[in-house]
């Protein structure tokens, strides 16, 4: 018995959803990581490690 | 004859010789045991999802969702579609990973101890390690076997390319812990997607996306397309699949590990919901690989290795090479970031009797750096050295069955259930390990083999997160509660 169409778009959608998806965040995380690893490195020189959650949630 | 040339091993080089550089420039800011663990805790969204994501992906994980590609068409990416929404969800409500990070611990074990005392913190913190160092036990064959496969590499030299890698990635593990591990993972992580993504296009483009469906048809039926009406797979996957995936995304310690990196709570559940996505590629691109093995090269072959003998003969020179940069960014991101989680583990709970915390962080450190490089003399050891006699499915299950059903009861008892107690953290322990052990020896022992079939992993699976989650309460609700009304730990 044939699988029903939308089976198939399914995984075609999801197949290009991937990719699309994944090629965006990897160009993107590649420059804001970058960043990401100059800031931390920087706070670390400088002693200014991040004991206690900051976070606006506690707040 | 495998496409691999002495361009691709120059590409190859290139990789290495940029991660070890950058693993070993960070070594200099390593100067407390909160930095080797947890990176000081700094670590941003995008850092976070890079290394995350990295660390995910390793070559095991190409090989097996490939292989499940291979028997079950895209049916079988269906355990990255309940880990994306199992991550999704836990991201966007904070659910446990919100309590988690805002107790400022390095561990899960040292929470449980505000809670349940400090036995069940050691205890704990044995079982995580024991089924982590188990189940990571098998990572560096079945990375070798990738490599040597698509490479086209003499199998003789399958140890020593693995024991030389994981030199490598000892070496910047130890001596620059979490930070040399999360710049590297970055990397990793550039590198590795640029691989995935343009060798799938490839597949694609080769082999083309009719082929693919009408191989998942002709060999998987409808069945191929939908995991409910599999003949394999049905309700006790999914079910099993909901709840491992869950547990995992709440208490896998490489996954945790980077959430109490983070700078705050709302840091760590955006890394969360942000790399959810990720696991979705992470089954079904490699499995799109197994699907075109099968197509290519038909269903005779080892299900195990079709895939990496179709890419060997199937990506050209140039690819390849980056291909097994990939790969090998895969695999020593995982391997780099399992030795440290567990190590962080093995000092921080299981050794906290002898330390007591009271070490200073220069003694810390040095006895950090020896866990991971026994970790590393382990994993030759038991990984590469010594052949594995049991089934790899089952032994993976059983492994990640005893972690899961337990310390995912324990975590969940306590954020949200004050009335959790020692005594039911014990049995969750004792059952949640006891269900999946009796299973493996039903299936063992001819006489009762049977008995085993019938009941099946997924079923049994299943029982031991319901069993698990059964003697947290039953042993909370049975102790006394003192007469200050604080439970007696």
């Amino acid at each position: 018995m044939d699988s029903p169409w939308y089976a198939h778009g399914f995984w075609l959608l999801l197949t290009a959803a991937c990719i699309v998806w994944y090629l965006s965040v990897t160009v993107y995380v590649a420059i804001k990581g970058f960043d990401d690893i100059r800031a931390m490195l920087t706070r670390l020189k400088n002693g200014s490690s991040n004991h206690i959650d900051t976070s606006p949630d506690n707040q | 004859m495998s496409h691999f040339s002495i361009f691709d091993g120059g590409i190859v080089g290139i990789y290495l010789l940029a991660t070890m550089t950058v693993g070993l420039m960070v070594r200099k800011y390593v100067g407390k045991v909160e930095h080797f663990i947890v990176a000081g805790r700094e670590v941003n969204v995008y850092l976070g999802i890079a290394s995350l994501a990295a660390t995910e992906f390793g070559i095991v994980t190409c090989m097996y969702t490939a292989q499940n590609g291979y028997k079950y068409g895209f049916a079988g990416a269906t355990p990255g579609i309940i880990y994306a929404l199992a991550m999704g969800i836990v991201g966007l409500t904070g659910f446990c990973i919100k309590p988690m990070r805002e107790a400022g611990v390095m561990t899960i074990p040292e929470l449980f101890e505000k809670q349940f005392g400090p036995r069940i913190r050691w205890l704990a913190g044995v079982v995580i390690v024991l089924g982590g160092l188990l189940n990571m036990g098998v990572f560096l064959r079945m990375g070798g076997e990738f490599l040597v496969n698509v490479a086209g590499l003499n199998t003789g030299y399958l140890e020593i390319t693995m024991t030389g890698l994981l030199l490598l990635v000892a070496v910047y593990t130890i001596l620059g812990g979490m930070l040399s591990v999360l710049v590297t993972d970055f990397l990793q992580f550039v590198v590795m997607s640029a691989g995935l993504l343009v060798v799938t296009v490839l597949i694609l483009s080769q082999v083309g996306w009719q082929t693919i469906t009408d191989t998942v048809q002709t060999h998987c039926g409808s069945g191929g397309f939908n995991p409910f009406i599999h003949n394999d797979l049905g309700w006790p996957y999914i079910v099993f699949n909901l709840l491992t995936c869950t547990a995992a995304v709440l208490t896998w310690q490489t996954m945790v590990q980077r959430l109490l990196a983070s700078r705050d709570s709302r840091t760590a559940r955006k890394v969360y919901t942000r790399t959810g996505f990720f696991f979705v590629c992470r089954f079904l691109l490699p499995g799109i690989w197994g699907i075109a093995a099968l197509a290519v090269l038909g269903p005779q072959q080892n299900d195990l290795l079709a895939m990496p003998k179709y890419l060997s003969t199937h990506v050209p020179i140039g690819l390849m090479g980056i291909l097994i940069a990939a790969m090998l960014a895969a695999d020593m991101s995982t391997n780099s970031s399992y030795m440290l989680s567990w190590g962080s583990v093995i000092y921080n709970d299981i050794l906290r009797p002898i330390h007591r915390g009271l070490w200073t962080d220069r003694r810390g450190l040095l006895c950090n750096r020896l866990i991971v490089a026994a970790i590393g003399i382990f994993l030759l050891l038991f990984g590469l050295w010594y052949p594995l006699e049991e089934d790899l499915w089952v032994y993976l299950n059983l492994t990640g069955a005893i972690y899961f059903s337990s310390i995912s009861m324990l975590l969940i008892a306590c954020c949200y259930w004050k009335r959790a107690n020692n005594w039911g953290a014990a049995g969750a322990i004792i059952f949640g390990a006891a269900i999946p052990i009796a299973f493996l020896v039903l299936q063992q022992v001819p006489a009762t083999k049977h008995y085993a079939d019938r009941i099946g992993p997924y079923y049994s699976g299943i029982a031991a997160f319901g069993i698990a989650a059964l003697a947290m309460m039953v042993g909370s609700l049975i102790k006394p509660r003192s007469r200050t009304g604080v439970m007696e730990r």
